[in-house]
């Protein structure tokens, strides 16, 4: 008897195990439920490299505008597009003092936007420099600012049409509820990162470290050892590091797609559209690991007079120490302060600045008004 | 979904001890469904490819037993088209259709460009790319064997459609072989297999074994033979550089293919199921005709069985079986890969053998002393390691200029790898420690249970600490 309940809990375990790593929507419901631990608290560079000189509990940054009540809010409302660094545990709204704030995510694609007008509409579009030539290499469209959200048209299908909707959609959630290409990751989360088996990988990491020279393939040490990057930043054939070589007439693109970005997203009714680049750790802490492509301040001085940029670079390598996580790819909150003190910044100085106008241009017009009184 | 993954480990454990805990009655139901999951994590859609083609061998079993005379060539002949119009769609297709432009440009010295796959799909509206299916030569050639051996009257046409699926898709061996034949799965997938610890332990060593084999040594070798054989950095590696890569990629190859095999073997022992050997320590061969009864036996045995014998053999004139030899090994090396480095690599063996048997034939076969053994491995080891530089580099130009660099070794150049020099000396050692283990310990002694949990457990230790995990296909997945 008690050998067929133990062989019972086993076959339990090992399928629940499977289907929590084939599928996505089970997975990620433990992860809401916080039934798996959280499998970056030590940092996502840890996560990969398990170099135990690495391994610090991620910090809690403060939320300056936490307490702030509605009435004592802004009347701005702040759409970011952004990538790892806006996730919303990192960034979010009470890190602002505004009515309304929305991020989305670069891979989000035309989003239904109803802007409230009754507010100064502004957008960030922000992005890590890592992958900065990928994204600003066309003209990307994720917000798409409507009147009235507007449903998909109607289109009468025949009955065949009907029976091919109805498998395509139901094979389509067969194959997200049963395959996902994370699997791998999955697995690793939900049986092996608990604190009592870190030790292990440790172990395993610094072999491979000490005697072969090598870290996990998903991250990167600096020449000096003293640092730990994302691999895309120093893997030169790739485009995403920051010592790949970047072509005069690839940067004019970049700039020339990020000002047809701007245009087209104030034509669609944001007040104000910022573009924002986020160094990556290699460029502020390795430059001289390899040949540093310089991208953003060649992108921020050829943009220069064409939209407004939130430039964090140069205050990054002033504080080169202080700003990115030892076991992270993204910024400390010290470096997060620097850049939401610059957004806020910018966008007050536009307020301002649009205040003054609005104020002239109404002066100019009860002048005339007076005039043809 | 790959062997070397913690899904495969979980999937299979799970599906093996579901296995043994229902019933016989039921088993067959079981593995079918694993092995339709096993498949479809991969690409889910190439399913619909593997059923269509079970479905037309099933049919064509069941009809070649029925039929009289000449019908029964006629449905053999069919059911081969549409299995071989398969491959040749999704494998084949692209190399036709460049060679056919090539030829075309060279004969009428104007540039044409024939359809691809790819823009024939897409003139379809089917899509713009194409994958090849997983294992799609594995399972096409085990299909075949099952119609040639019905039609033969070797075999019965089996009715039971889903055991006969089972038979295709069995996941151990579903994308990488052992090719196997009808006579030898299709009763056991029948017998009701009891428990047997005995079987459960030699499975689960040899998996083991498989697994040591592909994550400690093959992976790791594959770090220096990748950087060292790509494509853009080629023409700037040295000779010595080139000299080492290809040596460790004939141990790469053989470590990957094998432990897969290991796997595929212990996986199925662990289920009951004995399937066919692939390798028998081929690098310890004398010659290479010996080479070819000890390296994936699985498809040389089919060759000869489905093509050499059919076509005379042995039993013809010399000349005659000298171009017998030369088409198996050149349809061997096509069958690999739809580029033109496989059939060169086909052609190399094929003229090894011939040279070989005009060699025997001329010279007679002198019995080998005891101390020159070693120089007729080595020799023979050379000259497959040669042959592999085809099979490996990414293209023809590729493989000559590799051939050149070694040829004309300057020792003057460094030897650069993507390995640093501990982990360089650690990959020879490994290959010592395996072919020890291989000429001395073909099989793991695990009658003795504290043993066998005590190796099993020193393996799974060391695959953990010194493997490489980059979740890396095997390298035969690809054909």
């Amino acid at each position: 008897m008690f050998k067929k309940i133990a062989i019972g809990l086993v076959l339990v375990f090992l399928w629940l195990s499977f289907a929590i790593g084939a599928s996505s929507p089970f997975y990620f419901s433990l992860i809401r439920a916080e039934i798996l631990p959280n499998y970056e608290r030590y940092g996502d560079l840890y996560r990969f490299a398990n170099l135990p000189q690495f391994k610090q509990l991620q910090p809690e940054c403060e939320r300056k505008y936490s307490k702030l009540d509605s009435s004592q809010r802004q009347k701005v409302a702040l759409y970011t597009i952004g990538d790892s660094f806006l996730e919303e545990w990192r960034v979010n709204f009470r890190d602002f003092p505004y009515k309304f704030y929305k991020n989305i995510h670069w891979h989000d694609e035309k989003i239904q936007t109803i802007l409230d007008t009754t507010l100064t509409n502004i957008l960030v579009l922000e992005c890590a420099e890592r992958h900065s030539r990928e994204r600003f290499g066309t003209v990307p469209v994720n917000y798409k600012i409507v009147k009235a959200y507007e449903s998909e048209p109607w289109v009468p299908r025949n009955r065949f049409q009907r029976v091919g909707d109805f498998i395509q959609e139901n094979w389509q959630k067969f194959k997200k509820y049963s395959f996902t290409p994370e699997t791998p990751d999955h697995l690793e989360h939900f049986l092996f990162s608990y604190d009592w088996m870190l030790p292990l990988k440790e172990l395993k990491a610094t072999m491979n470290m000490n005697w072969f020279d090598r870290v996990n393939t998903s991250a990167a040490l600096s020449k000096d050892k003293k640092h730990l990057f994302f691999y895309q930043d120093t893997d030169t054939t790739l485009i995403n590091s920051c010592y790949s070589k970047l072509p005069e007439n690839e940067i004019d693109e970049m700039v020339s797609n990020m000002d047809s970005t701007v245009k087209a997203y104030k034509a669609a009714g944001f007040d104000q559209v910022f573009i924002s680049i986020i160094p990556s750790k290699a460029s502020i802490l390795a430059p001289n690991d390899g040949v540093y492509n310089h991208l953003i301040e060649r992108f921020e001085e050829k943009a220069a007079g064409k939209f407004p940029i939130i430039d964090i670079y140069k205050q990054y390598s002033e504080n080169r120490s202080k700003v990115f996580e030892f076991n992270e790819t993204h910024w400390t909150c010290f470096g997060k302060n620097i850049w939401l003190t610059n957004t806020k910044n910018l966008i007050d100085e536009f307020i301002v600045k649009s205040k003054l106008n609005s104020n002239s241009n109404s002066n100019t017009n009860s002048n005339v008004s007076t005039l043809n009184l | 979904m790959i062997f070397n993954s913690l899904q495969f480990l979980l999937f299979f454990f799970a599906v093996s001890i579901s296995y043994y805990v229902l019933s016989p009655k039921f088993r067959w139901l079981l593995l079918l469904i694993a092995s339709c999951y096993f498949y479809m994590a991969f690409v889910p859609e190439y399913i619909l490819i593997l059923f269509f083609t079970i479905l037309i061998d099933y049919l064509a079993g069941i009809f070649i037993e029925k039929a009289k005379g000449s019908n029964r060539k006629l449905l053999l002949i069919i059911s081969l088209i549409s299995n071989i119009g398969i491959l040749a769609i999704f494998k084949y297709f692209n190399f036709f259709s460049e060679n056919i432009s090539a030829v075309y440009e060279f004969v009428t010295g104007q540039p044409k460009q024939f359809q691809t796959m790819d823009e024939f799909l897409s003139f379809l509206n089917w899509g713009t790319k194409i994958l090849l299916p997983i294992g799609l030569s594995f399972h096409t050639f085990q299909a075949m064997s099952y119609t040639i051996e019905v039609y033969r009257g070797n075999q019965k046409a089996e009715r039971h459609f889903g055991i006969y699926a089972l038979y295709v898709m069995f996941y151990p061996q579903l994308v990488a072989g052992p090719i196997e034949r009808p006579q030898n799965i299709f009763p056991q997938l029948k017998k009701h297999i009891k428990f047997d610890f005995e079987n459960i332990k030699a499975g689960l060593m040899q998996m083991a074994w498989g697994f040591f084999k592909k994550v400690v040594f093959a992976d790791r070798a594959g770090i220096m033979v990748d950087a060292a054989y790509a494509h853009q950095t080629l023409a700037n590696q040295s000779g010595a550089t080139m000299l080492m890569a290809s040596f460790l990629y004939s141990f790469q190859i053989y470590c990957d293919f094998s432990g897969y095999s290991d796997i595929a073997l212990g996986s199925a022992k662990v289920l009951g199921i004995n399937l066919m050997e692939n390798f028998r320590t081929p690098y310890f061969s004398k010659s290479i005709g010996e080479f070819w009864r000890r390296w994936h036996i699985s498809l040389s045995s089919w060759f000869k069985d489905y093509v050499y014998f059919p076509l005379g053999g042995s039993r013809v004139s010399l000349p005659k079986t000298y171009v017998n030899v030369m088409i198996v090994f050149l349809l061997s090396g096509f069958w690999h890969g739809n580029k033109w480095n496989f059939v060169v690599w086909g052609a190399l063996h094929g003229f090894y053998q011939i040279f070989g048997q005009i060699r025997d034939k001329y010279f007679g076969k002198t019995i080998i002393p005891q101390y020159y053994k070693f120089v007729h491995i080595a020799s023979t080891f050379v000259l497959v390691m040669i042959a592999w530089i085809f099979f490996r580099a990414e293209n023809l130009s590729d493989a000559l200029l590799v051939c050149k660099k070694i040829f004309t070794i300057d020792f003057n150049q460094p030897l650069v790898s993507a390995l640093n020099n501990a982990e360089l000396i650690f990959s020879l050692l490994l290959i010592i420690i395996i072919c020890i283990k291989e000429f001395y310990f073909y099989k793991i002694e695990t009658t003795n249970t504290t043993k066998f949990w005590l190796i099993l457990s020193f393996f799974v230790f060391f695959c953990y600490l010194f493997g490489v995990f980059q979740a890396k296909q095997f390298i035969y997945f690809q054909f």
